[in-house]
């Protein structure tokens, strides 16, 4: 069965590289982690020279976090910014790569090959997550790239050690990941529902917007907060630990408040929230296979 | 070897309130190129997707090549077109069936050459589907059924968009298929391509098997022949007596005969050795369209 998915899922590669939407994905995904990238440096560089002052034994003024432009710190940073865009990206991404498997046309040869259609979802779903871990590679070793040239520009910054560890890179990739992995069967789901690319990536950003407005709106609220852990969103922030934490961590703001309690706090509630994004995981996926088994395919158009 | 390639046994599809096949019980034997014949939303398609797995029926089963229809087996030697063929508009027609015979597990480029040469498309072949017309996108799909060299081919309006001589070459490769010893199942609703090309054939009409056998023997009792005589009265008498005519009645100003037209001098014949002679003779074959429309009630009910 696992050769089969594999199989299918190099085929759709074969169709899904000629299209042009995942390239145009790619590029904006590129694009805003350059502007986010650069825009942080800039405000960052803004704020530290009215607030933080000259650093005396530099005499650069304005001197941006050294450590965040410095490598392995960079490639973290590159990563824990790339999720926000690339969640989106991913679901537009999925809606049509999914709801394409509804063509009359595509479906009975792969009914040929095998007598569940699973596989078939499968292959879409296994490529999807294959290309956001490779938008995330490619984002963060654009960001890293960018840093790279910030760094160099900095005379003061040279020499000054990293605070992560190369194992950290892997680490927050593989968080990465996973932390998209949510919003890609939340897609499949919707499109696989509604045999609709369009109405697909309208509900799965929808969802994700509306969720975010909702929950910001009453934070107020002491019971809001209790359900905001359970909410698709906050689960996969808090899997990726938060964002203020993980960039105070490398050094990008102040990590003073960040004790030892608050430590095992966040650890807690990234366990939550890896638990909170698996049950997405499996119950929307679950929907998405029982939905594609089992649903009449003629005359359901895909796009 | 089974004689019976596809039959069914009460297949039955309801959606909602709309039952789209009622108990359809169908047999196709092997080697036959089959038409499935209805007017439209008589279930034709219905039928089609339940076969190829793509409908789940609401009761009833059917079986494939021999096997319950559910399994790879059958449907790896099947090959099918169903509605409009839906391809990749951004990948040529060449990539496309590349694509699909990937999926099926094969890669051999010189039967991609051959199905593209065969449905006249190899001069089109590396451009993008979105750039071919209904009739080529039809041609496409004749190709992508072709793959894998399959023994059953299910084919929906394969002529659909096609202008008169791609109708024409595609009836052409139809026939030729099937004198391979390929059994095919063809719907359409173009009355004379069944005709044509189909050596049996059901015909469905809401949902419902009509009738279902031979193109030949569902035609050959409507072979007429229309004559005038010197004497029609005494003929109409002789006619009506006479064993070897199946009917004989009296229409206008002549007598229509019911008898195989191979047969007519039989009945000149018979006629003259009363002494009654013929002076106009001419076949009246009731076409598979007459005879459709009579038997689905679709002659006279078009107001429904």
């Amino acid at each position: 069965m696992s050769a089969e998915v594999l199989a299918l899922t190099r085929w759709e590669w074969f169709k899904l590289r000629r299209r042009r939407l995942p390239w145009i994905l790619l590029l904006v995904n590129v694009l805003l982690m350059q502007i986010t990238f650069w825009a942080s440096y800039g405000l960052y560089r803004a704020g530290d020279a009215i607030t933080l002052g000259v650093d005396p034994s530099t005499g650069i003024v304005g001197a941006v976090p050294p450590e965040v432009l410095a490598l392995p710190n960079s490639a973290v940073f590159g990563l824990l910014t790339s999720h926000g865009f690339l969640a989106m990206l991913i679901m537009i991404l999925t809606a049509p790569v999914t709801a394409a498997g509804y063509r009359s046309g595509t479906t009975p040869p792969v009914r040929g090959v095998s007598d569940a259609r699973w596989l078939f979802l499968a292959s879409k779903l296994l490529l999807i997550m294959l290309l956001g871990a490779g938008a995330t590679l490619v984002g963060t070793l654009s960001v890293t790239l960018s840093s790279q040239i910030a760094y160099a520009a900095l005379e003061g910054g040279r020499g000054l050690a990293a605070n992560a560890a190369w194992g950290e890179v892997i680490r927050t990739f593989a968080k990465v990941v996973y932390g998209l992995l949510p919003w890609i069967c939340l897609a499949a789901f919707f499109a696989v529902l509604t045999k609709s690319t369009r109405i697909a990536i309208g509900l799965s950003i929808g969802y994700a917007v509306v969720e975010s407005i909702v929950f910001e709106s009453l934070a107020g609220f002491e019971w809001a907060e209790r359900v905001s852990g359970f909410v698709m969103s906050w689960a996969i922030d808090d899997w990726l630990g938060s964002t203020e934490a993980q960039l105070a961590s490398i050094g990008f703001g102040d990590d003073s408040s960040l004790g030892t309690a608050a430590a095992a706090a966040a650890q807690a509630d990234a366990l939550r929230g890896f638990l909170v994004s698996l049950a997405y995981i499996v119950v929307l996926s679950g929907l998405a296979f029982w939905l594609f088994q089992r649903r009449d395919i003629a005359g359901a158009k895909g796009e | 070897m089974t004689d019976v390639v596809i039959q069914t046994n009460a297949l039955t599809k309801r959606y909602g309130r709309v039952l789209a096949v009622d108990r359809l019980s169908l047999e196709v034997p092997r080697g036959h190129v089959f038409g499935l014949l209805g007017p439209n939303g008589a279930g034709k398609t219905t039928v089609m997707g339940m076969l190829l797995g793509l409908v789940r029926p609401t009761s009833g089963s059917f079986s494939l090549l021999g096997t319950d229809g559910t399994g790879r087996d059958a449907l790896r030697r099947i090959g099918a077109i169903v509605e409009t063929p839906a391809f990749y508009p951004y990948l040529s027609g060449r990539r496309n069936l590349a694509y699909f015979q990937g999926v099926m597990g094969r890669n051999d480029p010189r039967e991609l050459d051959r199905l593209l040469d065969l449905v006249g498309l190899a001069g089109r072949a590396n451009d993008a589907f979105k750039t071919y017309s209904l009739g080529m996108k039809q041609r496409l799909g004749l190709a992508y059924a072709l793959l894998g060299d399959p023994e059953l081919l299910l084919l929906d309006e394969p002529t659909n968009g096609m202008d008169p001589a791609g109708m024409a070459e595609v009836r052409d490769l139809i026939r030729d298929l099937g004198s391979e010893g390929r059994t095919i199942l063809l719907s359409s609703h173009l009355l004379n391509e069944v005709e044509q090309v189909c050596d049996s054939v059901a015909i469905i009409a809401k949902g419902r098997l009509v009738v279902q056998g031979d193109v030949a023997d569902l035609l050959r009792p409507q072979e007429q022949v229309r004559l005038r005589t010197t004497d029609d009265a005494k003929a109409l008498t002789i006619l009506t007596a006479a064993d070897e005519i199946e009917a004989a009645r009296a229409e206008d100003d002549a007598l229509v005969v019911t008898i195989a037209h191979e047969r007519s001098s039989e009945l000149t014949a018979l006629l003259s050795k009363s002494e009654v002679y013929v002076t106009e003779i001419a076949p009246l074959q009731v076409s598979l369209e007459q005879y459709f429309l009579d038997v689905t009630g679709e002659n006279g009910e078009r107001s429904e």
